[in-house]
C-alpha cells in the first residue's frame, strides 16, 4: 500500500468514479487536493444555474422529511427565482415519493469498511423496511437518462452495497430508485439480489485495493481526450480543446452537487459544506 | 485532581496517564468538565475518549466542537488515521458553522416568522467582507453626510468596527439597539465622542433595517436567528437531538457567551460530554471570547478533572513558568534563567542585522540537529518585508520555511495582482484604469521576457498620465523601442494586448479569468505556464469572486458586467482585502514556522525553539485602537454603568502580556530565544513591557548573584 492513499482514506462514488474516467483527475482532486481553475466557459451557461436548482430541490425534499410545514416548502419553492424548483417540488409531493413512513432518513451517511478500506454513501433517502431497504436519489436532469446509464454507475453500486453492509440484518435485499424531478412518472428502479451485491462487492473491493497499491506514475492521464472536455485541470494537463463528451459533464455535474449539498467534499470527521461566515 | 462537582468531596489521587483514562471513561463520567493549563493533556485524553466511543458505540454520532479549524487538527488528524468503520459518526465543526448550515436548512421555519420583508425567497448569506461591502453603501452617506467626523480610521476599519458592534450585540445576547447606550455608559472621556456612539447606533439600525429588507444575514443576525427561532423550535430539536449522542467540546474557553448558553441547554439530552477548558486561554477575549462564561460550564457538568501536570516544557522554562505565576519575590537564579531564555552576546543595531543573526542561529541548530519544524519565528505582528527577508535568508541556507497568518491581502500576490490588472485593461468601462507600476508589474509577470524596463518602454507610448487605459499596438511603437525588443516577446505582447482587447464586457469574471488563465496565461511561453503555484492562486480569485457574487447578484441590476465593476472595485478599496481561504493561509511547505504570536498560540502545538521578534512592542499586550468598539464593554462580564478607565487599560496590557508569555513558555520544549535590536523593525527605539520585563529578569538576576 502506498503512502498516497493511506488506510484512514474514505471512498465514495465521487472520488471511485473520477477515478474510472481518469486517474490522474483522481489524484489531483482527491489526494493531492489541488485547486486549479476549471474551464467554466466549456460546461454551458447553465451549468451553475442547474447545480443551484438541484441543490435547492434537494434540500426541500430534506426539509420535508425532518417534518417542515409542507405549505411552508410550497411557499419557498415558489418565491425561489428558477421556476423550475416550484414545478419540481410539486412533482415531487404528487408522487409516491412524498409518502410519509417510520424508519426513513433523509441526507444519512453510512460507512463500512471493504477489506480494510472506508467506503461511505450519503443517501438522499434511505428507508428500512422489515424485509426490504428503499434508497432514493433525486435527479434533476434535463433529459431522461437510459436505464443502463445508471445500471453501469459507481452509485448505483456503492449505494447499494454500502446499504446492504452496513446493517446487522444481512439479508435485506435492496431496491434502488433513481427519481428524476422532470420525469416523475418515469423512475428508474434496480433490484439488487444477494448474487448483484457479491459481484458489486468484487469489483469494488478490486477498485479500492488496486488505487491504494498504486504508484504516483500510475494515475495516469486519461488516453481518451474527450474526458477532458469539461475536467477543471484542462489546463494543469495541456488538453485544450478537446471535443465534448456528455458523460463527463454528467459527471462534473454530480460532483459539483454533492460538493454543494456536502456529501462528498469533506475530510473525515468533518461535516460537510460549512463556510465560516464569521472565524 | 478529580471531584465530583455534585458531591465535591471525591477527591483522588492519580497519576497523568490514570487520570486520562479517567477522563476517557464515557460510561464512568458521562458529564466530564476538564479544565487545565496549555500542554497538559487535555486534548490527548479527549481523544482517548473519542476512540471509546467509536469503538463501543457503533451507531452513536458525536460532534467535536471546536471555536476556530485549527482547534480541530488533532481530532481530524486522529480520525484520518483511526481507519474504523464508525469514524464518519464523528463530526468536527465551530458554532459558526453550525449556525450558518442550521439556517439554510430551517430557513422555511425562519421564513413563518416573517422577520424579513420577503421572507420565503432565498436567505443571502454575507461573508464578513460582503457584510463590509453592503456597510459600505450604509455608512458612506453618513459620512459624507459629517458623521464619523472626528474619526480618523481608514473606511474599511471603520466599517469592520460597526459590524463588530452588531456581533458583540449578537454574541454576548443584549438587543443591537443598545449599543451606543452601552458604550457610552462607560465612556470616561472627551464628551464628543458621545457623538459617535449615536453615529455608530444609526449606520447599525440602518444596517440592519437594509438586511431584513433583503434577505441579507450578516453574521449577527445568523447568530440571533439561530438563538431565537431556530435553536427553540420543537422540529428543530427533534432533529438535533438526532444528530448527535456525544458532545466533545475543546477549547470552550475562546468560544463567546452564546456558545455557552446553546451547550448548556444542550447537555441534559446527550448521552455524554465533555467540556475541556484551558485555564490559561481566553486569547480571543477581543474577539468576544468568554473564559468565565466557559468556566461555568462546570456546574452543568457531573464530573470535574483538573489536569495540572506539564507534559512539555523542561525544567528551566518549568521554573519560569512557576515564577511568573507566583508573586514574583523569590527570585530566579541567573544559569535558569539563562539556560530558558537565550540573549545574543551583543545586540544588533539594526533590524536586518537581526535577522541576519536570527537566521544564523537558526541554521546552527539545524545543524546541530534540530529539524526545521521544531522552530518557530513568532512576532506580534508579521509584515511582508519580514516574512520575504527571513524566508530569502533561510533558503538561501537551504533551510524550508512556513508562513502562517490570516490571510494575506489579494493585492499582494503577484498572480492575482497580474490577473486583476489583465482584467481592469480589459474592462475599460470599469473606468478603474492601472498605474504604470501595476501594468508594467502585470506585462512582465505575463510574458517573462519582458523585463519590467521594456515593460516601461511599450507603456510610456500610451501611459502620459501615470495610469494605463489600453496597451497600444505594436505596429504603433517606434522604431527605436521595436529594435530593444526581441520579435518573439513582440509577438507574445501582441497575442496578449488582442486577446484582451476582444474580450466580451458582459462575460462574468469567473469566466474571463478562468479563460484568461487557460487560453493565455497558462500556454507556453506566458508567465503562468507549467507553475503550479499560479493555477491554485487563480483557482482562489475565482472562488473569492464567487463567494462575492453569491449574495451580491441578487442586488437589482447586478449583471454580469456591474458584478466584475464592484468585486475590482471593492478590492481596490481594502473592502475585499482577505483571500478566499476560510482561515489562516499556511504557505510553504513544512520547516521553520514564522507567524504572529496569537496564530501560533490558537494553534496549540509544542516546539524545541521559539525566537520572539519585535521584542519591543506594544503589540505584544496592547489591543488595537477602536473608537467605534469596545470589546470589554460589550461583554457579558462587564458591569453595567461601570467607566473604562486608563488603570483599566493598563491593568489589560499586563494581563494580556503575562497571558502571552505564559502561553508561549508552555508550548516550548527547549529554549526561547529573545531577538532584539536598537532600532526596531519600524526603525526607532522601542521599549514596551516585554522588554523591560526581560531586562529586569536578567539584571535583578545577576545583581543577586553578585550580591550572594
Ligand atoms: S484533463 Fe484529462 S487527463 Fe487531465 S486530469 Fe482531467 S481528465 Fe485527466
Amino acid at each position: 500500500m502506498t503512502e498516497l492513499v493511506p488506510a484512514g482514506f474514505v471512498f465514495h462514488q465521487s472520488n471511485l468514479q473520477a477515478f474510472r474516467t481518469c486517474r490522474h483527475s483522481f489524484l489531483l482532486r482527491y489526494v493531492r487536493k489541488l485547486p486549479w481553475p476549471a474551464p467554466l466557459a466549456a460546461r454551458t451557461s447553465s451549468f451553475e444555474k442547474d447545480l443551484v436548482a438541484g441543490s435547492t430541490l434537494h434540500s426541500l425534499i430534506h426539509q420535508y422529511f425532518l417534518g417542515i410545514n409542507p405549505e411552508l416548502l410550497i411557499s419557498c419553492a415558489a418565491n425561489f427565482p428558477d421556476s423550475r424548483v416550484s414545478v419540481w417540488f410539486n412533482n415531487f409531493l404528487g408522487s409516491q415519493y412524498a409518502k410519509l413512513a417510520a424508519n426513513q432518513y433523509p441526507e444519512h451517511t453510512l460507512q463500512i469498511t471493504l477489506n480494510g478500506s472506508l467506503l461511505l454513501a450519503k443517501f438522499d433517502l434511505i428507508s428500512f423496511e422489515e424485509d426490504l431497504i428503499h434508497i432514493c436519489d433525486w435527479k434533476t436532469s434535463r433529459v431522461l437518462p437510459k436505464r443502463q446509464f445508471f445500471q453501469d454507475r459507481i452509485q448505483t453500486m456503492v449505494y447499494t452495497l454500502v446499504a446492504a453492509r452496513a446493517q446487522s440484518q444481512a439479508s435485506r435485499p435492496v431496491v434502488m430508485h433513481y427519481w428524476e424531478a422532470s420525469f416523475p412518472e418515469q423512475p428508474i428502479i434496480f433490484e439488487m439480489d444477494k448474487a448483484q451485491l457479491l459481484r458489486y462487492e468484487e469489483s469494488l473491493t478490486d477498485l479500492m485495493s488496486n488505487i491504494q497499491s498504486l504508484e504516483i506514475e500510475e494515475f495516469e492521464r486519461t488516453s481518451d481526450p474527450k474526458k477532458c472536455t469539461y475536467c477543471e485541470y484542462q489546463s494543469y494537463c495541456s488538453r485544450w480543446g478537446t471535443e465534448a463528451d456528455g458523460e463527463s459533464l454528467y459527471d462534473w455535474f454530480e460532483i459539483g452537487l454533492s460538493e454543494l449539498d456536502g456529501k462528498t467534499n469533506n475530510e473525515p470527521g468533518e461535516f460537510p459544506g460549512t463556510p465560516l461566515a464569521y472565524n | 485532581m478529580i471531584y465530583n462537582s455534585l458531591i465535591m468531596n471525591g477527591i483522588l489521587s492519580l497519576t497523568p496517564e490514570r487520570m486520562q483514562e479517567q477522563a476517557a471513561d464515557f460510561l464512568a463520567h458521562p458529564h466530564l468538565f476538564l479544565s487545565g493549563p496549555a500542554s497538559s493533556g487535555k486534548t490527548s485524553a479527549a481523544l482517548l475518549r473519542l476512540h471509546q466511543i467509536l469503538t463501543s458505540d457503533f451507531n452513536s454520532r458525536t460532534l467535536v466542537l471546536v471555536p476556530q479549524r485549527s482547534l480541530g487538527e488533532p481530532y481530524q488528524s486522529f480520525l484520518r488515521n483511526v481507519n474504523l468503520p464508525s469514524s464518519h459518526q464523528v463530526s468536527v465543526q465551530t458554532m459558526s458553522s453550525i449556525v450558518r448550515r442550521m439556517i439554510a436548512l430551517f430557513w422555511p421555519l425562519i421564513a413563518s416568522h416573517q422577520v424579513f420583508r420577503h421572507p420565503f425567497e432565498p436567505p443571502r448569506f454575507l461573508t464578513l467582507e460582503t457584510a463590509q461591502y453592503y456597510m459600505a453603501q450604509i455608512a458612506d452617506p453618513l459620512i459624507d453626510r459629517g458623521h464619523f467626523a472626528t474619526i480618523t480610521l481608514t473606511r474599511n476599519r471603520l466599517f469592520s468596527q460597526l459590524l463588530d458592534n452588531l456581533n458583540k450585540s449578537a454574541i454576548v445576547g443584549f438587543p443591537h439597539t443598545e449599543l451606543a447606550r452601552r458604550l457610552k455608559s462607560a465612556w470616561n472621556g472627551d464628551q464628543s465622542q458621545l457623538t459617535v456612539y449615536d453615529d455608530v447606533q444609526l449606520a447599525v439600525n440602518a444596517f440592519r433595517e437594509f438586511c431584513l429588507e433583503h434577505n441579507l444575514l450578516d453574521y449577527s443576525l445568523q447568530v440571533e436567528l439561530f438563538r431565537e427561532i431556530v435553536w427553540p423550535n420543537e422540529t428543530f430539536q427533534r432533529y438535533f437531538q438526532n444528530q448527535y449522542q456525544h458532545l466533545i467540546y475543546d477549547n470552550a474557553e475562546e468560544d463567546p457567551p452564546y456558545v455557552h448558553d446553546i451547550v448548556r441547554s444542550w447537555i441534559k439530552n446527550l448521552q455524554s460530554s465533555l467540556i475541556i477548558l484551558d485555564e490559561e486561554g481566553g486569547l480571543h477575549s477581543f474577539l468576544g471570547a468568554d473564559p468565565v462564561s466557559a468556566a461555568n460550564l462546570v456546574f452543568d457538568s457531573t464530573t470535574h478533572i483538573r489536569f495540572k501536570q506539564n507534559y512539555v516544557s523542561p525544567p528551566p522554562i518549568k521554573a519560569l513558568l512557576g515564577y511568573l505565576q507566583s508573586s514574583q519575590t523569590q527570585k530566579l537564579p541567573h544559569s535558569t534563567i539563562s539556560q530558558a531564555l537565550i540573549i545574543t552576546s551583543k545586540q544588533p543595531r539594526f533590524f536586518p542585522e537581526l535577522l541576519q543573526s536570527v537566521s544564523q542561529e537558526i541554521a546552527d541548530l539545524i545543524l546541530n540537529g534540530t529539524t526545521a519544524e521544531q522552530i518557530v519565528v513568532l512576532s506580534p505582528f508579521l509584515s511582508d518585508p519580514l516574512v520575504f527577508e527571513l524566508s530569502r535568508r533561510l533558503s538561501k541556507a537551504g533551510i524550508p520555511t512556513q508562513t502562517l497568518r490570516p490571510s494575506l491581502a489579494l493585492k499582494s500576490n503577484p498572480h492575482i495582482q497580474t490577473i486583476l490588472t489583465l482584467a481592469s485593461l480589459a474592462h475599460p468601462d470599469w473606468n478603474q484604469p492601472p498605474d504604470l507600476y501595476q501594468a508594467q508589474f502585470a506585462l512582465s509577470t505575463a510574458i517573462p521576457k519582458l523585463d519590467p524596463l521594456r515593460a516601461r518602454l511599450i507603456l510610456d507610448q500610451t501611459a502620459p498620465n501615470k495610469s494605463v487605459t489600453s496597451l497600444p499596438p505594436i505596429a504603433s511603437l517606434p522604431n527605436e523601442v521595436v529594435e530593444r525588443i526581441p520579435t518573439e516577446v513582440l509577438g507574445q505582447f501582441e497575442k496578449l494586448r488582442l486577446w484582451l482587447s476582444s474580450v466580451d464586457p458582459s462575460e462574468p469574471l469567473d469566466y474571463f479569468i478562468s479563460r484568461l488563465f487557460s487560453e493565455l496565461l497558462a500556454q507556453p511561453g506566458y508567465g503562468f505556464a507549467d507553475v503550479q503555484e499560479a493555477g491554485e492562486h487563480t483557482a482562489r480569485l475565482i472562488q473569492s469572486y464567487q463567494k462575492f457574487k453569491r449574495p451580491v447578484a441578487a442586488d437589482q441590476g447586478a449583471d454580469a458586467a456591474y458584478l466584475g465593476r464592484e468585486y475590482y472595485k471593492s478590492l481596490n478599496q481594502g473592502l475585499l482585502s482577505a483571500l478566499y481561504l476560510p482561515d489562516e493561509e499556511i504557505v510553504g511547505e513544512p520547516g521553520v514556522l514564522i507567524a504572529p504570536v496569537l496564530t501560533f498560540l490558537m494553534q496549540n502545538r509544542a516546539v524545541e525553539h521559539q525566537f520572539w521578534l519585535n521584542l519591543g512592542s506594544k503589540g505584544w499586550y496592547e489591543r488595537l485602537e477602536q473608537p467605534l468598539t469596545h470589546p470589554y464593554v460589550l461583554n457579558r462580564q462587564w458591569q453595567p454603568g461601570k467607566k473604562w478607565t486608563t488603570d483599566d487599560e493598563l491593568a489589560l496590557g499586563r494581563f494580556n502580556l503575562e497571558r502571552t508569555l505564559i502561553g508561549l513558555l508552555r508550548r516550548c520544549r527547549g529554549q526561547v530565544h529573545l531577538c532584539t535590536s536598537d532600532y526596531s523593525e519600524a526603525g526607532i527605539e522601542e521599549k514596551g513591557l516585554l522588554l523591560t520585563w526581560a531586562q529586569n529578569l536578567f539584571r535583578s538576576a545577576l545583581r543577586e548573584e553578585e550580591s550572594d
